[in-house]
């Protein structure tokens, strides 16, 4: 972990990565979901830089439904996620919340605007052996 | 199956095309009372407006995409309009006029930027809502849901976040070989506990419509 005299890394595909892994391996996260916003930011990554993906360059790398923005050392968060119908969606999001604010902190970042959309409530199906 | 079948729907029924097909146009009789239409309109114009900046711009036939990626842009935008508004999930601690310290700390800021329940932090979108709400009263094999509308309770203020509670009105058709007021207040328990349950959000008020009746053999 980056102690206060090592400054966080400009690349934040890495970050985002781990906060991928982290999200969705929360207690009622079904998936990220790709979004309008993601889906023209991945877009114009490919038509604008199509030999140099996210990787290397500081902003915005993409996974879908997660989206991260950086300004000086604050990340600004946006997370678009489906649900699981055997856990309410609030304590999801709290979770999920919680997780990001740990991890941008370890990182060495300040954690900025954490904004979470539950876009679907996915029905459980129960397996019987 | 036809075209219309595989496009998105608003909770009205009519699809995000039929709105766009009109965005330019003042609004139509229906879209003056449709909530569901006015919203799609809103967001079509902000849509629109993006389009017309992205056009100021010198063309670049680079930047064309392909049609296989136009198609999930296509895709993504109409489900973001069905998506709706975000209703808010919790409210969080408003700072009292009176008593705001400034102390330029990560709380207070964080207080500031999401104070505007608008936008809050933790939200579920008004379609994910209302399918939770459409297949609790689905699982009820004498009912058919038809619109259903939804009505955050309001924020105020607080040290405290507050928990946020929901109002909703459904309109379905029942069963002919039914009793509408057991099968109101059958419906009232089922979407209150299947919201509690798969959202975390109380129901403060179900109001429901009978619109119609159908034969108990189509049930």
């Amino acid at each position: 972990m980056p102690g206060p005299a090592d400054p966080p890394p400009a690349d934040l595909t890495g970050l985002n990565d781990k906060l991928t892994a982290l999200i969705t391996a929360v207690d009622g996260v079904d998936r990220l979901h790709p979004t309008l916003r993601r889906a023209v930011a991945t877009v114009a990554a490919g038509v604008l830089h199509p030999a140099a993906p996210w990787s290397g360059r500081p902003g915005r790398p993409g996974q879908p439904g997660l989206d991260l923005s950086r300004h000086d050392n604050q990340i600004d968060v946006v997370a678009d996620l489906g649900t699981t119908a055997d856990h309410p969606a609030v304590t999801v999001c709290r979770a999920v919340r919680q997780t990001i604010q740990n991890t941008l902190q370890d990182a060495g970042y300040r954690p900025g605007t954490i904004t979470i959309t539950v876009v679907n409530v996915a029905e459980t199906h129960q397996t019987t052996l | 199956m036809a075209l219309a079948d595989q496009l998105p729907q608003l909770e009205c029924g009519r699809t995000v095309e039929d709105v766009w097909a009109n965005a330019a146009a003042p609004a139509n009789q229906h879209e003056q009372h449709c909530e569901y239409c006015q919203q799609a309109r809103h967001n079509l114009r902000r849509l629109q407006q993006a389009i017309q900046a992205e056009r100021s711009l010198p063309p670049d036939p680079q930047q064309e995409p392909s049609g296989r990626v136009r198609a999930g842009i296509m895709s993504i935008v109409r489900a973001e309009i069905r998506h709706g508004r975000r209703i808010p999930l919790e409210y969080p601690p408003v700072e009292q006029p009176a008593g705001n310290t400034q102390t330029g700390s990560l709380t207070d800021a964080a207080t500031d930027d999401t104070a505007d329940a608008a936008d809050p932090e933790l939200a579920i979108t008004e379609y994910a809502l209302a399918e939770v709400i459409r297949s609790a009263a689905d699982d009820i094999i004498e009912l058919r849901a038809r619109r259903i509308r939804l009505t955050p309770s309001p924020q105020r203020s607080g040290p405290e976040a507050e928990p946020v509670s929901v109002q909703v009105a459904i309109s379905v058709s029942a069963s002919a070989s039914s009793s509408i007021p057991e099968l109101a207040e059958l419906l009232r328990e089922r979407i209150t506990v299947a919201v509690a349950e798969q959202v975390g959000l109380s129901i403060s008020r179900v109001d429901v419509a009978v619109e119609d009746v159908h034969d108990a053999w189509a049930s």
